[in-house]
């Protein structure tokens, strides 16, 4: 009876993650302006037929190499609400063919963040980041780490916490199986180990939540910028970051933004205008 | 440098392997050349590594350090083969530009080839560095210049210009930053390029200093190039360059106000990208933006049959060389054709953006004859001419003997790796179906929170289930009692049943079972085996009312009679079934008062 009382309170536990998660939202897979809801922050003329038109002439302006002119209709795609990985992915490289490197990585980082697992996105983005003048180092961690971190990163919250609703909706078909029959060694080990799922998976869905909601993540549009001290030119000039590079955003002040090189301790003020963040803020879900 | 110069090496290591068996040396010569021996501080020399012989496979050079003196940039190498009277000679050319680091006499170390275990060196050569252009213009300044710039008579200033305002997709602008100063009294000065959105850019070494005169007044200047391709038509905008340095203090002026951070910008230039013309565009244009020609030669002219042979296809020219594509071979069906390798080579000659591809093909030939290799061609947009222009290689002619037919297989090449000839970013994606807004994603629907009480309910439920059941178990009085309701419900459905039928003693046994085991199991006595008065007496002690007793004894009453003696017609049966409903209610009643007053 102990245990059975362990068990409900691990449910207990896992439904009351479910609505924190909820709260907490996604950007991005949430929602927002990049990634808007439905016809929320968008002109509302583009209803889904006259979306897939805009997005078919777009696709033959750019093989037609007019790249100008199919950004321009992609941009009018996101703005109208269609924020989908493939919009963000032939846009980004729309502007890798017009010479827009930082804005090409930008797009590819926004189809990502819609969808961690496009693969033409991923190529793209690693293509490209060959070109850039900054090299960012990997994270440290091992191989182990690295995998984790490779698969952490190609999947949504929404799989993770699928699969926690997978595993507690087992959780309970054992327990009533064992209810009805009384329980046995084996349904024990079985309820242990999906309750365990079943937390992991909430606690991983959770906390990527949290984390892309609290993590502001932009690209460095600007050929070139200068990172200084404080917010301000008079500041002592610390290194310098170039174009399409990611940086983390720490604060914002007076037109400034402190930024955070990953995999490094750098970090310093540049001018916002030398970046635009992957999910503004204004867009996320709140 | 270092990728050409890796590419190269895997080339010459795969034909290397490839006649493995048949390269071997006759003689080597090895000389080095140079374009002039007296060059300005601003000027390059052209320096020249010809290793010639009556080799298959030419070695490659090992360079001097020069490092110290000079300022090296590759400008690519160049190949030539000929056969006279059945002997081979390749010749290779390895090209450098020089520019000189400082003033003086240099000496260009000997370059070595080792082959054969045999060091072959070139000779030293020296170098005279002067100032200015002494061997251009003998006796003048051409460091001093004039300009059209007003200086406003400041102390720094910066411009930008660009060769032209207006150009062909792809095709070369030339933007000049050049900063002015007439003071030492700077520091930590750099420049920052401007932002570059929508081109191509190649940086044109070296940067030039040299003193220009501006309102009257002499300028040290410093001038640094760039070439841009446009990558898309349309106006765009080269953003503005910033001269970024320091002032430093006056030490004689007590009130200097120096030592402050300055930054100095130039205006944006505004430059028109004009689309490649799409009329008189001939089909399979691949790109090429350029004045290009096109090479082509076999590495031998007469082979045996099934024995590789070597084409190589050179490109080179000026214009942006990332547009030409690979050339497409003509049909030749008497050949098996294994891609080899491929270079690109970079150069800037006179400033102008330029350089060479080079493509490596294997052929070899299936059966003995004299084989012709059609023109081999490439289209491109010449931006000079304003038209699209073909160049084209001329035939080439092999001769194919009888093949060793001892050889066999062996003489088939080992089939080459598979060489990436070229990179870009992947395709757009295509519609797969209609566009549809992002929707909220599953795991913030309302539907999948409220799914995740269903298993809860349903185990509380089985969970109620499962602990009734225990209790059931455990008292027999009171699991019959819970039941009685429902089984008088039963009892008295199946008695209508009958009743339809018209068959009467099956009605009131109905109707007697249910009220009787009603009784039995909602009361907790054994009703069936009691006569009528008995239960009556037993209703009685257990608080049943008069009218209560009576409705259930007459009925059962009837009930008997209409069983055993059949008189109960249709409507004696319906009455009875109304009456067990109306004695069944008032029961009920009696034990909820019971239970109440308990």
């Amino acid at each position: 009876m102990r245990g059975g009382a362990i068990i409900v309170a691990a449910l207990a536990a896992i439904l009351a993650g479910g609505p924190a998660l909820a709260q907490t939202g996604v950007p991005g897979l949430a929602g927002g302006p990049a990634m808007a809801q439905t016809g929320a922050l968008g002109p509302a003329d583009l209803d889904a037929g006259n979306a897939t038109r805009v997005f078919a002439e777009a696709n033959a302006l750019y093989a037609e190499g007019r790249y100008d002119e199919a950004a321009s209709l992609y941009d009018r795609l996101v703005a109208a609400g269609y924020s989908l990985a493939d919009v963000h992915y032939n846009l980004g490289n729309t502007h890798y063919k017009r010479g827009k490197i930082g804005r090409a990585v930008l797009e590819y980082e926004r189809a990502l963040a819609v969808a961690p697992d496009h693969d033409d996105a991923l190529a793209n983005l690693a293509f490209v980041r060959e070109q850039l003048a900054d090299r960012q180092a990997p994270l440290e961690g091992g191989i182990l780490g690295a995998l984790l971190d490779r698969i952490y990163a190609r999947v949504t919250p929404s799989s993770f916490a699928i699969l926690a609703s997978a595993a507690y909706f087992a959780l309970v078909g054992v327990l009533i199986a064992a209810v009805l029959r009384r329980g046995t060694a084996w349904t024990a080990r079985a309820a242990f180990v999906l309750t365990a799922v079943a937390v992991l998976a909430t606690a991983a869905a959770g906390v990527k939540a949290y984390r892309a909601r609290a993590l502001r993540e932009a690209i460095v549009l600007a050929d070139e910028v200068a990172v200084r001290t404080g917010p301000g030119d008079d500041f002592v000039l610390e290194f310098r970051l170039h174009e399409g590079t990611k940086v983390r955003i720490r604060e914002e002040r007076d037109g400034w933004r402190r930024t955070a090189v990953g995999g490094t301790d750098l970090e310093g003020w540049v001018p916002a205008a030398a970046l635009e963040e992957i999910v503004p803020s204004e867009r996320r879900t709140p | 440098m270092r990728r050409t110069g890796r590419t190269l090496a895997v080339a010459l290591a795969l034909l290397a392997f490839v006649f493995a068996g048949t390269a071997s040396a006759d003689d080597l010569a090895v000389s080095a050349r140079v374009d002039k021996r007296t060059v300005s501080l601003n000027d390059a020399v052209r320096l020249s590594i010809i290793v010639e012989g009556t080799v298959r496979q030419v070695p490659t050079p090992k360079l001097p350090d020069l490092e110290e003196s000079f300022s090296v940039h590759s400008s690519g190498s160049s190949t030539n083969f000929s056969m006279i009277n059945g002997r081979v000679t390749s010749s290779k050319t390895w090209s450098f530009e020089l520019y000189p680091k400082s003033i003086g006499t240099h000496t260009i170390g000997s370059a070595e080839v080792e082959f054969d275990g045999v060091v072959y060196r070139t000779d030293p050569i020296e170098i005279e560095v002067v100032e200015g252009t002494a061997s251009a213009t003998p006796g003048g300044d051409d460091r001093r210049r004039s300009t059209g710039v007003d200086s406003e008579g400041r102390d720094v200033f910066v411009t930008t210009s660009v060769s032209s305002k207006t150009a062909y997709v792809d095709e070369q602008i030339t933007l000049s930053l050049k900063i002015y100063r007439r003071t030492r009294t700077w520091s930590d000065a750099h420049y920052e390029l401007p932002d570059f959105q929508g081109f191509w850019v190649l940086d044109l070494p070296p940067q030039e200093e040299y003193i220009e005169d501006v309102d009257g007044i002499s300028y040290k200047v410093i001038e640094v190039k760039t070439a841009l391709f446009g990558t898309a038509a349309g106006a765009a905008t080269i953003g503005p360059a910033a001269l970024v340095y320091r002032e430093e203090r006056n030490p004689f002026s007590f009130f200097s106000t120096g030592g402050r951070q300055r930054r100095l910008m130039t205006d944006p230039i505004e430059v028109e990208i004009l689309p490649l013309p799409a009329t008189d565009r001939p089909v399979g244009y691949g790109g090429a933006v350029g004045n290009y020609a096109v090479r082509a030669s076999l590495e031998s002219e007469a082979v045996r049959a099934l024995e590789p042979v070597v084409l190589t296809i050179t490109i080179e020219g000026a214009g942006n060389i990332r547009t030409v594509p690979v050339p497409t071979l003509p049909d030749l069906p008497e050949f098996k054709i294994y891609e080899s390798d491929s270079a690109t080579d970079l150069s800037r000659v006179q400033r102008v953006a330029g350089g060479r591809k080079t493509f490596e093909y294997v052929l070899v030939p299936q059966t003995p004859g004299t084989r012709a290799i059609p023109p081999i061609e490439l289209t491109f947009f010449d931006p000079g001419a304003g038209r699209y222009r073909t160049a084209a290689t001329p035939a080439l002619r092999l001769e194919v003997a009888e093949g060793d037919t001892s050889a066999g297989e062996a003489a088939v090449p080992v089939p080459t790796r598979i060489t990436r000839l070229g990179r870009d970013i992947r395709y757009i994606r295509e519609p797969r179906e209609a566009l549809e807004r992002r929707r909220r994603p599953v795991h913030r629907t309302t539907g999948f929170l409220l799914a995740q009480f269903v298993p809860l309910v349903a185990l509380a439920g089985v969970w109620i289930v499962r602990r009734r059941r225990d209790l059931y178990a455990g008292d027999e009085a009171l699991a019959r009692s819970v039941r009685a309701p429902g089984k008088a419900r039963r009892e008295l459905q199946e008695a209508r049943s009958h009743l339809t039928r018209g068959d009467g003693p099956a009605v009131c046994a109905s109707v007697a079972r249910a009220v009787t085991d009603f009784v039995g199991d909602r009361f907790g006595f054994p009703a069936r085996g009691m006569t009528l008065p008995a239960l009556a007496d037993a209703l009685r002690e257990r608080g049943a009312p008069e009218e209560t007793v009576e409705c259930v004894r007459e009925l059962l009453g009837q009930c008997d009679l209409g069983r055993f003696a059949g008189g109960s017609g249709a409507v004696e049966a319906e009455r009875i079934v109304a009456s067990a409903e109306e004695c069944l209610r008032a029961l009920e009643r009696v034990r909820a008062r019971g239970r109440r007053r308990r």
